[in-house]
């Protein structure tokens, strides 16, 4: 049986997770969302995308990220709506794959997830 | 730099009127007068070229075609009136044609609107080149004035899209976006089409999306420049200014689009605040209701205008994006100063945060009280910090906004290290140059961003970097409290690139300083030092340094400052004596500047100057091969005082027979110390005596 691939979301809003989710609907994924980078790092194992919130991961995104790259290989995607475009390179620094701002689109991730 | 928003010139329709009525009273007061017929003169002059001199009016309002012989008649009446004095008729004739003009203040809102509209042209032609700090309120200021133009010279349609532009502008400036010559050439776009509609009396209403992608349209911004011939304004053919008419209003809207898409946000005008929300915006309401008054704003509250604003901004609600966007960033600008949040202020965000649905209108007015009430530390956000690179060979000056800049993007050896690096010091000692390089740039940045946790941690590391280098391989290299340090100083990092709360790791710091004390030399004594003479020129360079980085790190802990001394140059060529000598003269040099830094420190805080000193010794030779050395300070700008620099000249001349000068420089001031062979002789006439 083939499994959806899983789609976790680091953000501790549920506001905006609920949104994130309903936008994340037509990738046909299994979108969890968790609401701490260090309840995250147990999942990594069985993640095919992860995307994490840069001021609302439970810490600051560029932590979460680190911590998160230490044992994770896959695709990982910061979430910022700061505007700053400091934030790109200082991302891409501590381990993201990208860095992507709101509004955010399913059609961005879609090339991020396998295929 | 924000409080120039605010402080705009009076309404201009209301300026146009009075203005008007000013020249109108000016010149029938000359005239009853009997003896300002040149005044006279000159107030119709300045009346006619408003309106616009030898030609049609602007607009087709009566008023104005029925003024314009009037007012010829008035000219020539005025030009008797400097033959023949006492003229009566004049006044009479003259009221009549400034009650005409008075009735018809919309004519002259339409001239005076066309000449704002070229100067907002011309300032673009001149801004894109270099756009500066100071450019988007110059550009908001005049949007401003145009905006209350076009609403005196009837242009509803016209008025509507400036408030988009003003809009997409002013959130741009707000959020702290940067701002470059992109998005001033995408507003020329606008503004030319804003330019070549006004001679019409017609208002074409295209809608914004006839201007998005076209493929015969250029893709690049409008060339900049004057109406050329055969522009609508000259040209006698119909289908070509009708053309060149609607390209223009095509390239203004896709201009405006082009500009929102560039800013990040759409040119939403009105909208409703989606209902999920509001459970969120209560919170945020009850946060700052109970918010203490001489409080900046708590992390929570600014945790949840950031939720508000990306929320909304998920949920493509335009206008409220925009506008709990710039809420959020008014917000981090309190937190991030550690200002409270004054009551006016606490009252417009309880406001802001409390619509649930934004009125047509409503955004740009909320965008500019939020500009009035924009802290004034705002300001200092223009402050330059000169940084140092490399080893202080090269440097540079950085706004304050660019620090995260800075940080993110000149950081590659910090980020690349690996706790490998710090097994071994052979290991380490490849990477040792760089990362000190790094380390002193972060320092200087974070000392100008007032990140004290990572400028104290940044000088703590260099100071045991150094005097590891000092001690070579006979001291035990403290690998895993480097590496410890360096994981917290990327946490630190992290922290401050999102602007967040950085708190060093006090027990850390201490270990570090603990550390560097016991790799610290014994300084030498004031005024005397060891002489190194009997040692080989290798091993005499190295305990001169040795000699000196141990004076300057004790002295330092005496004073209770951070002072560093960075020594390159080719010292081991120089004679020993010589070293000897130079070591003497800088001594009174080295205590000087470490006793100025410390008393100027307080002042340095308050500047936001960085508090952790360093000085840069190059030993090099002359032009005409002679040792010469050069100490450079970035800490200070000015030449000693007279007093102290007579004392300095002559302690260096006394203990080490060398001569001092001070030059000034972009980054700071270069003392530079002369080590002739014959000693100079005293003004006393005996040579000094060397210790």
């Amino acid at each position: 049986m083939n499994r959806r691939p899983l789609l976790l979301l680091v953000c501790s809003s549920p506001l905006l997770g609920e949104c994130l989710c309903r936008e994340l609907a037509p990738l046909d994924c299994e979108c969890r969302l968790v609401p701490e980078a260090a309840d995250a790092a147990s999942l990594t194992t069985d993640a095919a995308l992860i995307l994490v919130e840069l001021l609302l991961a439970g810490e600051v995104g560029f932590q979460a990220l680190r911590r998160l790259r230490s044992n994770y290989a896959g695709p990982l995607v910061l979430l910022s709506g700061s505007g700053r475009p400091s934030d790109e390179p200082w991302a891409l620094a501590a381990g993201a794959s990208q860095v992507l701002s709101y509004p955010l689109r399913h059609e961005a991730l879609r090339a991020l997830l396998p295929s | 730099m924000l409080a120039t928003v605010p402080a705009i010139v009076p309404d201009p329709a209301e300026n146009c009127r009075r203005q008007w009525r000013q020249m109108a009273l000016s010149a029938l007061y000359t005239t009853s007068d009997g003896a300002g017929e040149q005044a006279l003169a000159r107030q119709l002059h300045a009346l006619r070229t408003l309106l616009g001199e030898g030609g049609v009016p602007v607009g087709t309002a009566d008023s104005a075609t029925s003024l314009q012989p009037r007012l010829n008649d008035a000219q020539q009446v005025a030009e008797r009136l400097r033959c023949v004095n006492g003229e009566e008729q004049a006044p009479a004739l003259l009221q009549r044609c400034l009650d005409e003009a008075a009735a018809a203040p919309d004519v002259l809102a339409q001239r005076w609107l066309a000449q704002q509209t070229l100067a907002v042209l011309e300032w673009l032609h001149a801004s894109c080149e270099a756009p500066h700090a100071a450019a988007l309120p110059t550009l908001m200021r005049l949007c401003r004035q145009l905006y209350a133009l076009l609403e005196v010279a009837q242009r509803p349609s016209w008025r509507e899209r400036l408030r988009q532009v003003e809009i997409v502008l002013l959130a741009h400036f707000l959020r702290g976006q940067p701002f470059d010559a992109a998005v001033l050439q995408q507003c020329s776009g606008f503004f030319w089409a804003l330019h070549y509609c006004l001679p019409d009396t017609w208002m074409p209403q295209i809608p914004l999306a006839m201007g998005l992608p076209d493929a015969s349209m250029p893709q690049t911004p409008l060339a900049m420049g004057p109406p050329h011939a055969g522009s609508p304004q000259t040209s006698s053919t119909t289908r070509l200014p009708y053309m060149s008419f609607t390209s223009s209003l095509v390239a203004g809207n896709r201009g405006m689009f082009t500009l929102s898409e560039a800013t990040g946000i759409d040119c939403a005008p009105i909208g409703e605040v989606p209902a999920c929300m509001t459970p969120a915006l209560q919170r945020m309401q009850g946060m700052l209701a109970s918010a203490e008054c001489a409080a900046p704003p708590s992390a929570p509250m600014v945790l949840q205008g950031y939720e508000l604003a990306v929320v909304a901004l998920q949920l493509r609600a335009m206008a409220a994006a925009i506008l709990f966007g710039c809420l959020q960033a008014l917000l981090v600008e309190h937190w991030s100063q550690a200002l409270p949040l004054a009551e006016r202020r606490r009252r417009c965000l309880q406001k802001r945060y409390g619509a649930a649905r934004l009125e047509p209108g409503t955004l740009r007015e909320a965008l500019y009280e939020l500009a009035e009430i924009w802290p004034p530390a705002h300001q200092s956000a223009d402050l330059q910090v000169p940084l140092a690179g490399d080893g202080g060979s090269s440097a540079g000056s950085i706004r304050l906004a660019a620090i995260p800049t800075l940080l993110s993007r000149r950081l590659p050896t910090l980020n690349a290290a690996r706790q490998a690096w710090f097994a071994r010091q052979e290991e380490f000692a490849p990477h040792q140059l760089a990362l000190q390089s790094e380390l002193m740039m972060l320092e200087r940045g974070a000392a100008a961003f007032k990140v004290r946790g990572i400028e104290r941690l940044c000088g703590r590391l260099l100071e045991l970097l150094m005097l590891l280098d000092l001690q070579g391989t006979l001291a035990r290299f403290p690998g895993a409290l480097l590496w410890r340090a360096h994981c917290h100083l990327l946490h630190l990092l992290d922290a401050a690139a999102a602007w967040w709360e950085a708190a060093p790791d006090q027990e850390l710091l201490q270990a570090l300083q603990d550390r560097s004390r016991q790799l610290l030399p014994a300084p030498p004594p004031a005024n005397r030092v060891a002489e190194p003479a009997a040692l080989g020129e290798d091993e005499a360079w190295h305990e001169v340094r040795r000699q000196l980085l141990g004076y300057v790190q004790s002295f330092s802990s005496l004073l209770d400052i951070q002072m560093r001394l960075e020594i390159s140059g080719d010292g081991a060529t120089w004679p020993v004596e010589r070293l000897w000598r130079l070591q003497a003269a800088l001594m009174p040099l080295l205590r000087y500047l470490l006793l100025e830094f410390s008393l100027a420190l307080e002042q340095r805080r308050a500047l936001r100057l960085p508090t952790t000193g360093c000085l840069w010794l190059c030993l090099q030779r002359d032009a005409e091969g002679g040792p010469q050395a050069q100490l450079r300070d970035d800490s200070a700008h000015q030449a000693p005082g007279a007093v102290q620099w007579q004392q300095l000249q002559h302690r260096v001349l006394k203990y080490a027979g060398a001569g001092i000068r001070c030059e000034e420089t972009t980054l700071g001031r270069c003392f530079t110390l002369t080590l002739p062979l014959v000693l100079p002789v005293s003004p006393g006439g005996s040579p000094p005596r060397l210790y």
